[in-house]
């Protein structure tokens, strides 16, 4: 048995998705998109009476959920199946619409440019808990903007062939990023039947689509991209501060999300998604750590599970400014939340501040925290213990259990182990190793695993090409950024070599 | 003034014994058998892409997406029949040529600490200047053939061009042969082109003798690493020697079981071996086993251990089966000069020159499983050497040495001491210990009680105010200067 959380009744689910869809229908959704707005008008959708509108109706949505994929698999660059979304499978990924990093060596936190974007990259590859990466900061002033979103997924795709998170800056971004993945795979059909990325479509509030979600919209779907759809629902602002009728208007974005992308394509893989926060009245800040928030997290993904369709959530994240207490205690709720909850794509780790500062020590905090999140929701199962009469016998004979062999099979497994992001150690030895704070040895641990990054290899041609068609898109700006080269790779269970060039022969 | 440091002449040693077989001939095969089904059925990972590319020229299988390479063991068996059984490694001063191979057995120095440590500071990072004291004192050391490419890292050095103050220091201080520190290409090319220039080799002549050896060590289980193959690479091209060791910790890093682990080291001994011999046909390598176990309760590695000593043994039969040179080691996992660092290295010695090891790595200063070299430990281990040294000199039988003549003299109860048979051989009869005491209580008491340790804090001090620093020609220090400030510069300009 899974551990599992469920805080809607099947009665209130059914009530909410009534009035939601009964929102739907008569009052409607403003799809900006033209082209989107025709294909709806095409399929039989019927505009409101002032114009304005689209009204779904019910046996249009209904179809539309029955048609969208319960579950989908993810691949990687190579083509090999990574991730498989839908039921209960948990995969966290690193948050996204960063503009500034906390820079783990000086402690700043300024505007992110391509070199942190890169480390980033080869950080996250080597996480163990982090699924797939996300493209998760902007670049900011390094690039042209028109094309900072295919030059942060180039940026990823020669440092990790773990699949991606990303999404379109522009509404003609979509083409030249599917021509890139295209590249790693032998034709459009392949890259379809193969995808290695999920891209956003956000819904703005205020039941509307705009221009630029509604063409990314419609071209990842004919290329085969999955879509995370992702209503930005704020609580108090422009969303009811109370929970079920949150859920109402949360329902109302996605069920229309994932109407629009079955109305494209019937079967096209998409998840029901939200990054919702509150609006705190003192502060007019949007937390989307607040308790209330994760309550509509855990709420919708229970009407997703409903329904069938898989499911995305900004989640294991933290609205602090750094790596303190609150992080930890905000990470941890949330990560465990969606976990017990269920949730497909978890987007959040390495996330501060509102989404709008990454950080690389929490990156890897947060990884250690959704190792334990993920341990945590393993199925529990009779592992030799039950009965427990053998077990008491050995007890009574040795008095302990460390070596029996109930313990030596299954301890590796059954004991979950820390990085050393976490303290484990006894108090002397603490402060033997010099006393240092969670955030000080995550720090450690960036540094430690950017210098085992081992460099993956991309066929010079297809990096050639790649960059050509990032440049393709440049107006004023004639040179790419540079980037950092990799580090020196360092010997498997020895001391790094970067920084101190030390390594120990035997 | 304190007398001087007794020691055995600067000796090629031999060992004349019949090696201790604790495998049959079956098991030695069957061990064997195993190694290269692991080659055939799940082959080795190979990380850089150019000796993938060799590799797959020659034969082998090579997944670009796993970069695992498999090998066939006809290949594997046609290449490791090109390897010589036994070569020379040439030195600045040819009386201290050495011979690897058959019954020759060398010792070298500790190499690649991170840390060293003596009695009056203890442990620390190290200083190039106490890199160079370390090395005036394995060249005044007789009974260490070979220094080992670094016995620790100078940390006041910019990391990526201290290799070429060390090769500099080398082959300054020292006339005796110097390990390369094989990590990438360049550190590798440096070393040996410093040599050449050293020795005086043209570069045609290269490849005629081996001037350099390095250790290269696979990233057990089952993977060879960026830096480490350029080094094979560069060292096979280049006729220069290589001594492949897996790092297999039995138990971490191979399966727990001592055949397991054995077949596992094989495995990676003759993965990379057929990366050498496909480089260059007749590439100079050695058979490294570093196999040892790993402490069950805290992950640590254990050695100087029982299992150290039967897999060292063990090597060996399995070395000259595949008619390689054996390197073997003298390990401690103490982290000091007590006596557990004495009873582990000796246990470790024991099973490398009974195993018939050509060649002792780590032979003298290692410490705390390897991360510290120390001065004092250099002694120490100084001393058990020489006395290894002394126990492969035969015992001769003949009328002389039988002494039937001395036991007539003796009457029953009475002492050899002044026979004229003792008086004609005793000077030379017995081993004269660098370290051990043979004081009686009173007088070890009114020297100062000091324990081994203390005392070879005294010896290496003595040895390091009496070392002569060995000729060498101004011209060619000019030379090996001028290679160095070139190299440091071509390295700040980013040239590697």
């Amino acid at each position: 048995m899974r551990p599992t959380l469920n805080i809607l009744s099947p009665e209130m689910i059914s009530a909410i998705l009534v009035e939601a869809k009964k929102i739907l229908a008569e009052i409607g959704l403003e799809i900006r998109g033209a082209g989107l707005r025709q294909r709806l008008l095409d399929h039989g959708l019927k505009p409101s009476p002032d114009g304005q509108r689209i009204l779904f109706a019910p046996a249009v949505v209904e179809s539309a959920i029955a048609s969208a994929p319960k579950s989908f698999t993810l691949y990687d660059r190579d083509g090999r199946a990574h991730a498989e979304l839908g039921g209960s499978n948990v995969h966290y990924v690193p948050g996204s619409s960063g503009l500034k990093i906390m820079d783990h060596r000086s402690g700043e936190t300024r505007l992110a440019n391509s070199t942190d974007f890169v480390e980033y990259a080869r950080l996250c590859d080597g996480l163990e808990h982090i699924a797939y990466l996300a493209t998760a900061f902007s670049t900011n002033d390094d690039i042209e903007s028109r094309v900072s979103d295919a030059w942060r997924l180039y940026m990823v795709m020669v440092n990790s062939k773990k699949p991606v998170v990303s999404g379109a800056f522009s509404e003609h971004g979509v083409p030249r990023m599917v021509e890139m993945m295209q590249l790693f795979r032998s034709d459009r059909a392949e890259l379809v039947a193969k995808p290695m990325s999920i891209f956003t479509v956000t819904a703005t509030g205020n039941f509307r689509f705009g221009e630029d979600s509604c063409q990314n919209l419609i071209d990842c779907v004919e290329a085969g991209i999955p879509l995370e759809i992702v209503p930005v629902t704020l609580m108090g602002l422009i969303a009811p501060v109370t929970l079920v009728g949150a859920l109402v208007f949360h329902c109302v974005d996605t069920l229309a999300g994932i109407t629009l992308t079955q109305v494209v394509k019937s079967g096209a893989p998409v998840l029901f998604g939200g990054a919702p926060a509150t609006f705190h009245m003192k502060a007019a800040s949007s937390p989307m750590a607040a308790i209330e928030a994760q309550h509509l997290n855990v709420g919708y993904v229970a009407i997703a599970k409903s329904l069938g369709v898989p499911t995305q959530a900004y989640m294991a994240l933290s609205d602090t400014k750094l790596l303190d207490a609150q992080a930890g205690a905000e990470t941890m709720t949330s990560a465990m939340l969606a976990a017990l909850a269920g949730v497909n794509s978890v987007s959040g780790p390495g996330m501060l501040d509102y989404v709008l500062t990454f950080s690389l020590a929490k990156l890897v905090f947060d990884n250690e925290i959704c190792g334990q999140c993920l341990h945590f929701v393993r199925d529990i199962r009779v592992l030799e213990d039950l009965p427990a009469a053998d077990l008491v016998s050995y007890l009574r004979q040795n008095d302990h259990l460390i070596t029996s062999p109930q313990t030596l099979k299954y301890w590796p497994k059954e004991l979950y182990l820390t990085d050393p992001v976490f303290d484990r150690e006894n108090r002397e030895n603490w402060v033997k190793g010099g006393s240092k704070d969670a955030y000080q040895r995550a720090c450690e641990q960036v540094d430690r695993r950017l210098a085992a990054y081992v460099p993956i290899e991309t066929d010079a041609r297809i990096d050639a090409e790649l960059r050509r068609l990032v440049r393709s898109g440049l107006e004023q700006q004639t040179e790419l950024p540079v980037l950092p080269p990799p580090p020196a790779p360092a010997a498997a269970g020895a001391a790094p070599r970067r920084g101190t060039g030390r390594r120990t022969r035997v | 003034m304190a007398a001087a440091v007794r020691q055995l002449p600067f000796q090629q040693l031999v060992n004349r014994y019949a090696p201790i077989e604790i495998l049959s001939a079956d098991q030695v095969d069957a061990i064997i058998g195993a190694a290269l089904t692991i080659l055939e059925t799940h082959g080795m990972r190979f990380l850089e892409a150019g000796s993938r590319r060799l590799l797959k020229a020659a034969g082998a299988d090579c997944n670009e997406a796993t970069l695992m390479v498999r090998f066939d063991r006809s290949l594997v068996l046609e290449k490791l029949s090109l390897a010589p059984a036994e070569f020379r490694l040439r030195a600045r001063n040819s009386s201290h040529d050495l011979h690897i191979g058959r019954n020759s057995l060398v010792f070298c120095s500790v190499g690649g600490p991170a840390f060293c440590s003596d009695l009056d500071r203890g442990r620390r990072a190290g200083t190039h200047a106490e890199v160079c004291d370390f090395l005036r004192l394995v060249q005044s050391l007789n009974v260490i053939h070979q220094e080992s490419g670094g016995p620790f890292e100078a940390m006041d050095l910019p990391p990526e061009s201290r290799h070429l103050d060390l090769y500099l220091a080398q082959l300054t201080l020292l006339d005796k042969n110097c390990q390369a520190n094989g990590l990438g290409r360049m550190r590798t090319a440096d070393c040996i082109e410093m040599n050449r220039i050293a020795l005086g080799v043209a570069p045609a002549a290269l490849a005629q003798d081996a001037l350099v050896m390095a250790i290269v060590n696979s990233n057990s289980p089952m993977q060879l690493d960026i830096p480490m193959t350029e080094a094979v690479v560069e060292l096979a091209s280049s006729g220069q020697a290589c001594c492949i060791t897996p790092f297999t910790l039995a138990g971490s890093m191979s399966p727990v079981t001592l055949a397991g682990t054995l077949a596992q080291q094989t495995a990676e001994v003759l993965a990379v071996a057929t990366l050498s011999q496909t480089v260059r046909a007749g590439a100079r390598i050695v058979y490294g086993s570093f196999a040892s176990n790993v402490d069950m309760r805290s992950g640590a590695p254990a050695l100087g251990t029982p299992e150290y000593a039967k897999a060292a043994l063990a090597s060996g039969q399995i070395a000259r089966r595949l008619k390689l040179p054996l390197r073997s080691s003298n390990t401690t996992s103490s982290n000091c000069v007590d006596a557990q660092s004495a009873y582990e290295s000796a246990m470790s010695l024991w099973g490398a020159i009974m195993g018939h090891a050509n060649l002792v790595y780590h032979a003298a200063g290692w410490l705390e499983g390897g991360l510290t070299a120390s001065f004092e430990k250099l002694i120490t281990d100084a001393e058990m050497l020489q006395m290894m040294a002394e126990f492969l000199r035969p015992i001769a039988v003949n009328d002389d040495e039988l002494a039937l003549d001395a036991i007539a003299e003796v009457a029953p109860g009475g002492h050899h001491f002044g026979t004229a048979h003792t008086l004609a051989h005793y000077e030379t009869a017995f081993y004269e210990p660098l370290l051990s005491t043979r004081q009686n209580f009173e007088s070890w008491q009114e020297a100062g009680s000091l324990d081994a340790a203390q005392r070879a804090n005294r010896i290496w001090k003595q040895l390091l105010a009496e070392y002569q620093q060995p000729a060498l020609d101004p011209a060619i220090g000019e030379q090996l200067a001028d290679y160095v400030a070139h190299r440091k510069q071509a390295i700040a300009a980013g040239a590697g």
